[in-house]
């Protein structure tokens, strides 16, 4: 796998061979599971600058999936103002990296009923109180 | 720039109704009046009626025509 932050792309080959890439989310609200034309032409462009030696491939199909993003793109995690209903949400784009510290994190918070210090940031009353998270979180593809 | 929305009165909205206009989004899967900022072209902000599931966009009309968002 090669990944560029900077170009916002990543490669990986497949078993058969075949060249897979991936990158951001659209600008937009979106539930389509296709990209749009303008995002896929910029991955194309990232692509090439990338791998210039790629310019002769075709591409032979395109998909997306939806991601949950929140408004300071930072996932929701803690207790809620219904009792014994915590929350770990939101991850957007890069739940699979942090999600085994959030879960232990989150552990803490089952176990001891205090919110860790690691994750108090992310409490979903930071929206009604104006203390949204100020670093984007995001995968290595950011957005 | 996500949902357009009437904006509260600044001076009688509680904390509530301006978490509720900045943060909660009806993210419908379908036909949704939106702002837009044209950012690389006019510059203008406009009111766009889009649907999320085709992105077809169904009107686009200057944000100074519709003062009730």
């Amino acid at each position: 796998m090669v990944v560029s932050g900077t170009l916002h792309v990543y490669v990986s080959q497949t078993d058969r061979g075949e060249l897979v890439f991936g990158a951001s989310v659209d600008p937009f609200a979106s539930y389509s599971t296709r990209g749009s034309l303008e995002f896929v032409e910029g991955l194309a462009t990232h692509v090439l600058e990338l791998m210039p030696a790629l310019e002769k491939v075709r591409v032979l199909r395109q998909w997306a999936g939806l991601c949950d993003m929140t408004p300071d793109f930072a996932p929701i995690m803690g207790p809620t103002d219904v009792e014994g209903f915590l929350v770990d949400v939101g991850w957007g784009t890069y739940g699979f990296k942090a999600g085994p510290v959030s879960g232990e994190a989150i552990a803490e918070l089952v176990a001891t009923g205090r919110t860790p210090e690691l994750i108090a940031p992310f409490r979903l009353a930071r929206f009604a109180d104006g203390r949204l998270v100020g670093e984007k979180g995001a995968a290595a593809v950011g957005h | 720039m996500g949902e357009a929305g009437a904006r509260p009165d600044p001076r009688v909205a509680t904390p509530e109704q301006w978490r509720d206009y900045l943060y909660l989004q009806r993210n419908a899967a379908g036909w949704t009046t939106e702002s837009w900022y044209h950012r690389m072209g006019c510059r203008r902000y406009l009111v766009v009626e889009r649907h999320t599931v085709t992105n077809e966009i169904r009107s686009a009309a200057p944000a100074e025509s519709r003062r009730d968002l």
